[in-house]
């Protein structure tokens, strides 16, 4: 809230193209990168856990220290980018704001997903050694979590969004529009 | 013409920043720890396989790079990040294959106990090394892509 109202005093006083495209950028790194760790989580484990061999131990080594590197990107992400990426948008062409609130209902949808079904369960398996119904459940919850697909789309809305300059200024001289 | 230009380039610049994702994925969470343990990296034990991550994603990076290269050509602006994201990711990659991947392919197939600890970690501080280039071919992508869609 405190970030929202900052950026649209900011949004009254000071609009620039570097001003819309820069949380736009930002969130396409942060999102890029989630999608990437995403990614590669979701192969590893996946190839893991099909495994004969897979033991409970050399599992749960890896889920602890993947906690730490998704809390500091989605809290950076929720309390900072989207609300300046939202402020900062939100008088700029039609298309390239509904892309971007396209993306950001998204990731929050994303968010919610995990608070509900994948948080608590995947926080406590994490701290101690995988037993064998821990593998069953995190193969099964495995399979049916499809928040890469929704990370993709994000990515895929924010990339859209930057093709579509912020302000389309029409030009007296000629008739034509250009981009300021 | 001009949203082709932007489409060709958006590509690469994704799986670019996808790339450095599993990067930091990997330098974050899978390296600090596997020189303790290493059946985390074998996957004969149990353990997790990183080719599964990084053969798709390279490969579909440097084949979406080359048909960007070749699709803006005519274009200086972005031709000239591209060529530099080509660079550093060429260095990198030569590198990865004379010197990370042999060893990387060694250390899965060790026996755990026998394992030098000591040049486990040595070699996730030197693939730190790997980071800077990832990042550079990042930038550059990030670059070209401006550039493309500011001539769009």
């Amino acid at each position: 809230m405190i970030t929202g109202f900052g950026a649209a005093w900011l949004m009254r006083h000071w609009r620039s193209r570097v001003q819309a495209n820069t949380p736009l950028f930002l969130a396409i790194l942060a999102i890029g990168l989630m999608t990437g760790a995403g990614l590669m989580y979701g192969w590893m484990m996946a190839a893991a856990l099909n495994e004969p061999s897979t033991t409970g131990a050399a599992l749960s080594a890896l889920m602890w220290p993947a906690v730490p590197f998704y809390i500091v990107l989605n809290s950076a992400i929720e309390l900072l980018l989207l609300a300046l990426l939202v402020f900062w948008n939100w008088d700029t062409d039609w298309r390239r704001r509904a892309l971007i609130v396209a993306g950001v209902a998204v990731y929050f949808v994303m968010r919610l997903w995990t608070y509900l079904v994948f948080a608590e369960a995947r926080l406590d398996i994490a701290s101690h050694t995988l037993s064998a119904a821990d593998i069953e459940w995190f193969k099964q919850t495995l399979a049916s979590d499809f928040r890469i697909a929704l990370n993709v789309a994000i990515f895929a809305f924010l990339l859209m969004a930057a093709c579509i300059p912020p302000w389309q200024v029409r030009d007296e001289s000629d008739g034509e529009a250009y981009t300021r | 013409m001009s949203s082709f230009v932007a489409s060709m380039v958006v590509v690469p610049t994704a799986l670019a920043l996808i790339s450095l994702g599993g990067a930091l994925y990997e330098f974050s969470v899978v390296d600090p720890f596997w020189p303790h343990r290493p059946d985390i990296i074998q996957p004969g034990r149990g353990g997790i396989s990183r080719r599964r991550f990084w053969i798709p994603v390279h490969t579909a990076f440097e084949l979406a790079l080359l048909a960007a290269l070749v699709a803006t050509w005519s274009l200086p602006d972005v031709r000239f990040w591209l060529l530099v994201a080509l660079a550093s990711h060429l260095v990198m990659r030569i590198w990865s294959f004379m010197d990370f991947v042999p060893k990387a392919l060694a250390f899965e197939r060790a026996e755990p106990t026998s394992m030098d600890a000591a040049a486990a970690r040595a070699w996730t501080r030197r693939s730190l090394l790997r980071l800077p280039l990832d990042l550079v071919t990042c930038l550059a992508m990030l670059s070209g892509f401006a550039a493309a869609v500011l001539v769009s």
